[in-house]
């Protein structure tokens, strides 16, 4: 009996079928209900496994990497006192400032207006490097603005329907943002890489870079507001005889298990 | 027959949907258990593909396409894909998956077969997903494209992580068939 002519034929059809009515959905737009609903379903389940295994997770990972994390707690009490003294400092100018800005008349600059999001689907497979978010466009969410999380870039907003949002990772080797040294405010260019990490890219050879100096927006591009924090600078991948300096970015986020998220308006 | 159903009209139809709410309620919960516990641990098993292979691998009945769409549809969701990626290539790999078993295939399906056919499987869906992917992107549907580097960059580790889990899977898939099987018989038993 022919292939055609079987029941198994007939049912592969079907699903061909019911594929291309998703397909139109999707083109059209029209999916973001279903999509919503779709994404609810296995919440519960997935919030009680997690809150199963975090904890189990944490205190093997923290038996194994005891003596690294006391190591750690050491270096951060310094940081974290040497930050205490800039702080009295940065209060001191900050006062000034306003002080300043009131004699000469000038405005205020805006805050950032966040919308608050959460993950409905994580990259859990690592497949896209995107996230879905549960605010769309009946929520003020358009394409292009930038998505942070504990005050760090994590993304861009690459399509948003009225109820879901898509959002690329900065760890797509497909994304990029115009970039800054807060220390010396010079621009630079950030590009994911394969789904593990940043590049600072497109800094000048002769200009000096450390370890641990913060990586901010710079702002050109009008979606995404300026200073706001990327990362940190980590190692220089670049040889010296490269047209441009190329630094590693260490951001602290864990893009993996993004929970809850700002869209920035 | 029933006293819901004096003809025995709907005795079918509750059959039928019975079964698919079984499967549907397994994929989610297993699309749960990827999403929040081998994800929380860093590892990247595909748990509804190990699903598929073995509904697909059975002879007797169709109910792989049901899996394929509804698994598909699922991680479409879930990675941001396209919608219709996966939902194409699952498919795709079922019906490829239960022709080899019911025309080629003579021989009772052992463990080696099925790793060779895991990692077969694997490697077809992720070029199957990549090409869907990228025919999205050319067509302007899609705003973005998988990148082919990191599937391959993956591939080992998703393949090791699946045949890991072939023989849980195996045992669960087995569950789930006899309890739907026995949810059959005792509607049949009762009309």
């Amino acid at each position: 009996m022919r292939f055609i002519y079987t029941k198994t034929f007939a049912i592969f059809s079907l699903c061909l079928v019911i594929i291309s009515i998703f397909v139109v959905l999707q083109v059209k737009g029209w999916i973001g209900p279903i999509k919503n609903a779709v994404l609810q379903s296995p919440r519960p389940v997935v919030y009680v496994v997690k809150h199963v295994t975090l904890p189990v997770k944490n205190f093997f990972t923290t038996l194994y990497q005891l003596r690294k994390i006391t190591k750690e707690n050491v270096a951060l009490s310094s940081k974290v006192i040497k930050l205490q003294q800039d702080l009295v400092g940065y209060e001191q100018e900050k006062k000034e400032n306003e002080a300043l800005r009131n004699e000469l008349g000038f405005a205020r600059s805006n805050e950032m207006s966040l919308i608050s999001c959460s993950v409905l689907a994580q990259n859990s497979f690592e497949i896209s490097d995107a996230v879905v978010l549960n605010c769309g466009t009946e929520h003020g969410v358009i394409e292009g603005q930038a998505v942070i999380s504990q005050g760090h870039l994590i993304g861009k907003v690459i399509y948003a329907n009225r109820n879901t949002s898509t959002v690329l990772l900065v760890t797509s080797s497909r994304f990029s943002t115009d970039a800054r040294l807060s220390k010396i405010s010079t621009d630079a260019v950030v590009r994911g890489s394969f789904g593990s990490g940043l590049i600072l890219d497109q800094l000048s050879q002769n200009i000096p870079v450390e370890k641990g100096w913060l990586v901010v927006t710079a702002g050109i591009n009008e979606k995404i507001p300026k200073n706001i924090i990327i990362g940190e600078v980590g190692d220089v991948v670049s040889t010296p005889n490269d047209l441009f300096k190329k630094t590693t970015l260490l951001s602290p986020i864990d893009f993996n298990n993004l929970e809850f998220v700002f869209v920035v308006k | 027959m029933s006293q819901r159903d004096p003809f025995g009209v709907f005795a079918d139809q509750d059959r039928y949907n019975m079964k698919y709410l079984i499967y549907t309620l397994t994929i989610i919960i297993l699309l749960a258990i990827n999403v929040g516990f081998f994800s929380t641990i860093n590892l990247m098993p595909n748990l509804l593909l190990i699903f598929l292979i073995f509904h697909s691998l059975d002879k007797e009945n169709n109910d792989f396409f049901f899996i394929a769409l509804a698994s598909g549809l699922l991680l479409d969701f879930y990675s941001a894909t396209f919608t219709g990626t996966f939902m194409l290539s699952f498919l795709i790999v079922g019906l490829i998956l239960h022709l080899l078993a019911t025309n080629v295939i003579v021989l009772e399906i052992n463990w080696k077969i099925m790793a060779v056919l895991s990692a077969a499987t694997l490697a077809l869906t992720d070029v199957l997903v990549w090409f869907f992917s990228w025919s999205a992107f050319k067509l302007g549907w899609a705003k973005y494209l998988i990148d082919i580097s990191m599937l391959r960059h993956r591939f080992l580790v998703d393949l090791v992580c699946n045949l890991l889990l072939l023989y849980p899977m195996y045992l669960l898939a087995g569950f789930i068939k006899s309890v739907v099987e026995n949810f059959q018989l005792r509607q049949r038993n009762k009309i």
